[in-house]
């Protein structure tokens, strides 16, 4: 059997190119993706704890991520729609008060 | 099992859900938003008398999910509190705008329900929950005003910003499962054997860190004064006292049971760098909103320093200065809430740079005696209630041996009078530029007579708040 | 040989994981980036069932490539994106700063859970071919957690609502 450290280390990893990729990009629903892989990542360490404890909140909790994730979809989308209409731009970089 | 009879100890919390699917349902059959305002200030008002009615529970309930004892309930006094302040003035200020539908209303009870949920929660799933419920209300209600390119914006960066610090809060929860094997919050203080892994510290950490950004502290600061910027006004003062209030009660909590010492010095140092960049930037500021902005960042700065005390006379300073805070900050906002909507025209946020607010106490006196009062309290000077506030933080620092702590804390906050002080010369000393006169609606009104008069009351008698949620 | 074909699939799956990580953080166009992660989703998918996690994979195809990434293909062409200027053309110390942040970040998160979890968990738990099935799940879900299960549906109407207020063209 493999140890858990490999999902772990596979789930970290995710996680940084979720970061990465939120850093280094400029279109914001790329971004928003980006985001969305880092929750993934997280997924794979909760499913993997919860698999090697033998101890099901773990993937309660994956539920509620999950379910969490849907709704940031939702709301972000519309966010992203709303300002693209009245600026006809999702790039970050062209959004005036989005000095970070 | 849950049994029925627990559900009384949270009939609050079923008044808001109950009200919150009740305000849909009207708004879609009726759009009568009269009964939609009505109702929503009913529901937040009874809640708010339930809740100090049962200050005395004390109990675990919902299979060990929810944990009501008179700390929680004392927070979810100021959180109803404010909420019911901001509802008092939304409705004129949504008029104003064209924006007064129905979903606001509905939103703002739904953050609720995730604040109370937040500051009631016995398991690291129900603040997971609580705090996206309530991050997910504020991304609306920032963008709520959908024609303006500004809100759109703060509702962006509020959104993307939020999400990114939510996976870093999320990933600390997962190695604190990874390492106890359970989400449950008694478990994780009583297992004292716990605390000593660096992996559980770790993922306290980045739990920490989620939570520092909801609070507004540097260095995860930066979208504070943009998103306030940007949001309608009410909702900027909503946002600044109920979630930020909310996001205390919840972390500190923890932080006290878990009594992990490694802990105060990163929060001593986060504070003071807090407190430095709100109170320093904020000289600079020409912007009243911003301003604002920058001061709810210093006050975050103050709050951490109770946080970094962690022991009982900061639970009581962190109890009373939400208190006062929810009272002179929302107090503020209002005021600023009525000249902005005054203004003659109504382009995109005109009238909230400082200029508007030349001559004020020639034009109207009593408008400027009442933001006057609001800001020597949040700069701190007695009798106000923000004095008190801060005079418990910095006495719980001392007792916590960070005597230097309270030191700098004390001087920086004597750097912020300065600016506070900036904007009351320009309402007294200056002479006045336009000559508008301001709309006050009864109910806005109401809610600056409620503010002003806890600002004074809890000033001068700061221990009633503590009989009133029997905490000695 | 059991060991071994489940070293096999890892390596698999995490390579495809890993892979299409790296190609929907560096695509030029929205479009491929999101279909880099779906694939990227998929290969999750894969480890959970490793995991034997069988509904939350199934879960994984049908929430999360079935509905979200398809709310986020069905935005992206409305809005009829253009693509961003590539990404090494605007090369500037901004990305090479974030670039070495998440590597640094890397290092840190993978030494510590590498190192704090190793030789504590050496083989999925015998009862987890029991838990991750549909039927305990949604037993838990309904008795033990019907409180988070509540919690989760106000905020999926929340997320509605809010959505309905923040694209609607006009209101009344």
């Amino acid at each position: 059997m493999l140890e858990i450290n490999y999902y772990l280390i596979l789930s970290a990893l995710l996680f940084s190119i979720g970061v990465l990729g939120v850093l280094v990009r400029r279109n914001a629903i790329i971004i928003f993706m980006s985001i969305e892989l880092m929750l993934n990542a997280i997924n794979i360490s909760l499913v993997s704890f919860s698999s090697y404890l033998g101890e099901i909140s773990g993937q309660i909790f994956v539920f509620m991520v999950l379910t969490v994730a849907a709704a940031e979809a939702a709301v972000g989308l519309a966010i992203i729609i709303s300002l693209y209409r009245n600026k006809s731009t999702v790039n970050i970089d062209e959004i005036n008060i989005l000095k970070w | 099992m849950i049994q029925l009879h627990e559900l009384q100890f949270i009939i609050p919390l079923i008044t808001i859900c109950v009200a919150s699917v009740l305000v849909l349902i009207v708004e879609v059959f009726s759009r009568n938003r009269e009964v939609v305002f009505a109702v929503t200030t009913l529901s937040v008002f009874v809640a708010l008398i339930i809740t100090i009615r049962d200050i005395s529970y004390s109990t675990i309930i919902l299979n060990n999910f929810i944990n009501i004892n008179n700390v929680s309930s004392g927070f979810n006094i100021v959180v109803l509190l404010s909420v019911l302040l901001s509802l008092l003035e939304s409705r004129s200020y949504l008029i104003k705008k064209q924006i007064n539908f129905g979903e606001y209303y509905a939103i703002i009870l739904f953050s609720l329900i995730g604040m109370m949920l937040m500051v009631m929660a016995n398991d690291l799933l129900i603040v997971f929950l609580g705090l996206e419920m309530m991050s997910i209300c504020f991304y609306i209600l920032a963008g709520f005003m959908r024609k303006r390119i500004k809100s759109n914006e703060s509702a962006l960066k509020y959104f993307l910003l939020g999400a990114f610090m939510t996976g870093f809060l999320l990933y600390g929860i997962t190695l604190i499962y990874g390492v106890s094997g359970t989400t449950n919050l008694m478990v994780l203080f009583s297992n004292t054997l716990l605390h000593q892994e660096p992996l559980f510290l770790i993922g306290v950490g980045l739990f920490l860190i989620g939570f520092l950004f909801k609070i507004g502290a540097f260095p995860f600061h930066m979208w504070v004064p943009d998103v306030y910027d940007g949001a309608p006004t009410i909702v900027s003062g909503f946002m600044s006292t109920a979630g930020k209030i909310a996001a205390v009660a919840t972390i500190f909590p923890i932080i006290l049971k878990l009594n992990i010492l490694d802990y105060r010095i990163i929060i001593s140092v986060v504070s003071v760098l807090t407190m430095m960049f709100g109170n320093i930037i904020a000289l600079a500021q020409t912007n009243i909103k911003r301003l604002l902005a920058y001061s709810s960042i210093a006050s975050a700065g103050y709050l951490l320093v109770g946080l970094a005390a962690f022991n009982d006379m900061a639970l009581r300073g962190i109890l009373f200065y939400t208190l006062a805070y929810s009272f002179m900050q929302l107090g503020a906002f209002i005021v600023v809430g009525i000249i902005e909507k005054s203004s003659s025209d109504n382009k995109d946020f005109s009238n909230i740079s400082l200029d508007s607010y030349k001559g004020l106490a020639k034009r109207n006196p009593v408008l400027a005696t009442i933001f006057t009062l609001f800001l020597f309290s949040l700069a701190g000077i007695p009798p106000f209630a923000g004095f008190w506030g801060k005079y418990y933080l910095f006495v719980a620092a001392i007792k916590a041996n960070l005597i230097w702590l309270s030191i700098v804390a004390i001087l920086l906050s004597v750097i912020g009078i300065y600016y506070y002080l900036k904007v009351i010369v320009y309402m007294w000393f200056t002479d006045p530029e336009t000559d508008e006169t301001y709309i006050m609606s009864p109910l806005g009104t109401t809610a600056i007579i409620l503010s002003i008069a806890g600002t004074i009351f809890f000033g001068l008698f700061p221990e009633i708040f503590f009989e009133l949620i029997r905490f000695y | 040989m059991e060991w071994k074909l489940e070293l096999i699939l890892f390596v698999l799956l995490s390579v495809m994981a890993v892979f299409s990580a790296i190609m929907m953080v560096t695509r030029r166009s929205p479009i491929n980036s999101a279909i880099f992660l779906i694939i990227n989703f998929f290969a999750s998918a894969g480890i959970y069932l490793l995991l034997q996690a069988q509904f939350i994979a199934v879960i994984q195809v049908l929430v999360y490539m079935g509905a979200i990434m398809v709310l986020v293909i069905f935005v992206i062409m409305l809005l009829n994106l253009q693509d961003e200027s590539k990404l090494s053309e605007q090369f500037s110390y901004k990305k090479l700063t974030s670039l070495l942040l998440s590597v640094l970040l890397f290092c840190l998160l993978g030494f510590s859970v590498f190192f704090g979890f190793s030789g504590k968990f050496t083989s999925i738990s015998g009862e987890a071919e029991k838990l991750g099935t549909a039927e305990s799940l949604g037993k838990e879900l309904v008795l033990a957690y019907s409180v988070p299960f509540e919690i989760a549906g106000l905020l999926l109407l929340a997320a509605v609502v809010g959505a309905v207020v923040l694209a609607k063209k006009s209101f009344d």
